[in-house]
């Protein structure tokens, strides 16, 4: 933590001393001594403000409180504390101006700055005051909070004393989650139905669980004759039959160079309508959720769904950024190597995506494993009037 | 609204110390009980229960008025009713400052009408009273800035009770 203290003369000081030199000029050229005198008690304010900023700063420490998470929109609250060490003294008419910019990549968006002041009217020695300010930070991204600066004119306000306190804090703004309508819930339900037609039929799936007696309609293939000939008997394995309730979001971030405000748009939409999905399934839980992001480097991370995998996801959703380039076809290469086979593939696209599109995503067509999978991903386009049947920003 | 009471009745008391001030130097009872006599009934009927105030073009009007009134009197310069004229135009002025409605600028306006009416009064008295008054004067004064001070950061920092969007704009 760094200090840096200035102080300057305000306006109300510039005119003050002018007045000041014009009384004692007047009253040097005209040697009027109660002139002479009242000059030299109008500068008594002038030493009094320069030494009291300096003493009312003095020994102050000032402590943020920031909300442990917090969505984009979502009222903020940011309790401030400004403790006065000092014994005795106490510190009046403090004003504590705090820094909030939003980092990114963007030049534009770093340029994003909010100067909330809060004033502390008296904090007595040895004693806190509380005080704080509220707001809503609307766009996701993390958010640097400070340096504070504390600073005062009291008594006379012809001085201003400023420190710079140099602690900074950092906060993620999660994206703005929406609701995810019937229409969502019953395209779910249907790609469930199909992922068990699939796995109904006869074969060895699974773990390998025990043996039984055979029954009619067990498949030869599910005999086991070493069990057989030793209890005399048909015997046939057991497995376990995966019921897989896995999803991955792969989220594509795409927009023109430069984007317009549409674009853009569209791009918080997919975020909030991914961050809605992944949201949803990890609340309902028992299953594996996933998150693709495409990047420099596409990402793709997840687990069993829990709050914790939640935390992560969306954290990583809120400082995901659109890119001008092409990455599709490379995050789903990553994304669909790195998840099961039978997990459901959602892809949230800020354009339209046909995955019959052999020239676009020519890497996964000439691969016959990602190419089966790739008729398995399901396609969402969130520039497309469709979404609204999925989904609604609240 | 404590505050702004205080610096109102302040600021009455310091414009008619300062007036009493230069009626001590010009001999005259006068223009301080003029002073007086608005002062208080300004506090009364345009800061407490805001009956009566002159509006920026009325005052302006009469501003206009005092100065024509008074400026016989300024001019030839170096006359000696020149100083006389001049706190007749500083006295008009203050009563209608102090029957404006008060914000930043019109309080710093009456110190330093004040203010310039007391440094008039110099010119004038020498006695042992004035100089009790001037040391109570600009107690009177300090007090006054320093009321005039916290008044303006409380106005610019007090809490807002609306105002939302993109950023932080309200404080608790």
């Amino acid at each position: 933590m760094f200090r840096r203290r200035q102080t300057t003369v305000c306006r109300e000081g510039w005119y003050y001393l002018v007045i000041v030199a014009l009384v004692l000029g007047g009253a040097m050229l005209k040697e009027v001594n109660l002139l002479l005198i009242l000059a030299g008690m109008l500068l008594g304010p002038v030493l009094v403000n320069w030494r009291a900023v300096g003493a009312t700063l003095r020994g102050l420490e000032i402590e943020r409180q920031l909300p442990m998470r917090l969505g984009a929109g979502d009222p903020l609250a940011i309790n401030l504390i400004l403790t006065n060490t000092r014994r005795r003294l106490g510190s009046w008419a403090v004003v504590v101006e705090d820094r909030i910019q939003r980092e990114s990549n963007s030049e534009g968006d770093r340029r994003l700055l909010f100067r909330p002041c809060v004033l502390f009217p008296y904090v007595r020695g040895g004693q806190s005051g509380k005080g704080g300010y509220r707001g809503r930070l609307v766009r996701r991204g993390r958010y640097r909070f400070g340096p504070v600066r504390l600073s005062t004119r009291f008594p006379f306000g012809l001085f201003a004393r400023t420190i710079t306190v140099g602690r900074t804090e950092t906060l993620i703004v999660l994206p703005r989650l929406g609701r995810l309508t019937g229409g969502w819930t019953a395209r779910r339900m249907e790609a469930f139905a199909g992922a068990d037609r699939r796995r109904n039929r006869p074969g060895i799936e699974g773990d390998f669980y025990g043996v039984r007696q055979w029954r009619a309609g067990d498949g030869k293939r599910l005999i086991h004759w070493r069990s057989s000939a030793r209890h005399g008997e048909l015997t046939v394995r057991q497995f376990e039959r995966p019921r897989s309730r896995d999803v991955a979001v792969a989220l594509d971030l795409w927009r023109s160079d430069p984007p317009d405000a549409e674009e853009l748009e569209t791009v918080e939409l997919a975020v909030s309508f991914a961050a809605t999905v992944l949201t949803d399934l990890c609340r309902k839980g028992g299953s594996n959720v996933y998150l693709g992001l495409a990047g420099a480097e596409p990402d793709c991370i997840g687990g069993a769904a829990s709050p914790a995998t939640l935390q992560n996801m969306m954290e990583r959703l809120a400082l995901a950024e659109a890119r001008a380039e092409d990455a599709l076809p490379t995050l789903l290469v990553h994304v669909l190597r790195r998840i099961a086979a039978e997990t459901e593939v959602v892809l949230v696209s800020t354009r339209p995506v046909d995955p019959a599109d052999s020239s676009r995503l020519d890497v996964l067509w000439s691969d016959p494993a990602l190419r089966d999978r790739l008729q398995r991903v399901r396609c969402i386009d969130a520039s497309s009037e469709r979404l609204a049947e999925f989904f609604q920003v609240e | 609204m404590y505050l702004e009471r205080l610096l109102q009745i302040n600021m009455a008391t310091l414009a008619s110390l300062g007036a009493l001030l230069l009626g001590m130097g010009q001999r005259s009872v006068g223009p301080p009980l003029l002073v007086m006599a608005a002062a208080a009934t300004s506090v009364w009927l345009t800061d407490v229960s805001g009956r009566f105030s002159l509006g920026r073009r009325t005052a302006n009007l009469l501003m206009l008025l005092a100065a024509a009134y008074s400026l016989s009197d300024l001019f030839p310069l170096g006359n000696e009713l020149q100083a006389l004229g001049f706190a007749r135009l500083l006295i008009c002025l203050q009563i209608i400052l102090l029957f404006q409605r008060k914000n930043e600028r019109t309080y710093w306006l009456l110190v330093m009408l004040s203010l310039l009416q007391v440094v008039v009064a110099t010119l004038f008295s020498q006695g042992v009273w004035f100089g009790a008054l001037l040391v109570l004067y600009m107690l009177l004064g300090f007090s006054a800035m320093a009321l005039l001070s916290l008044h303006r950061q409380w106005e610019r920092y007090r809490p807002k009770s609306k105002g939302e969007g993109d950023g932080v704009h309200e404080q608790c």
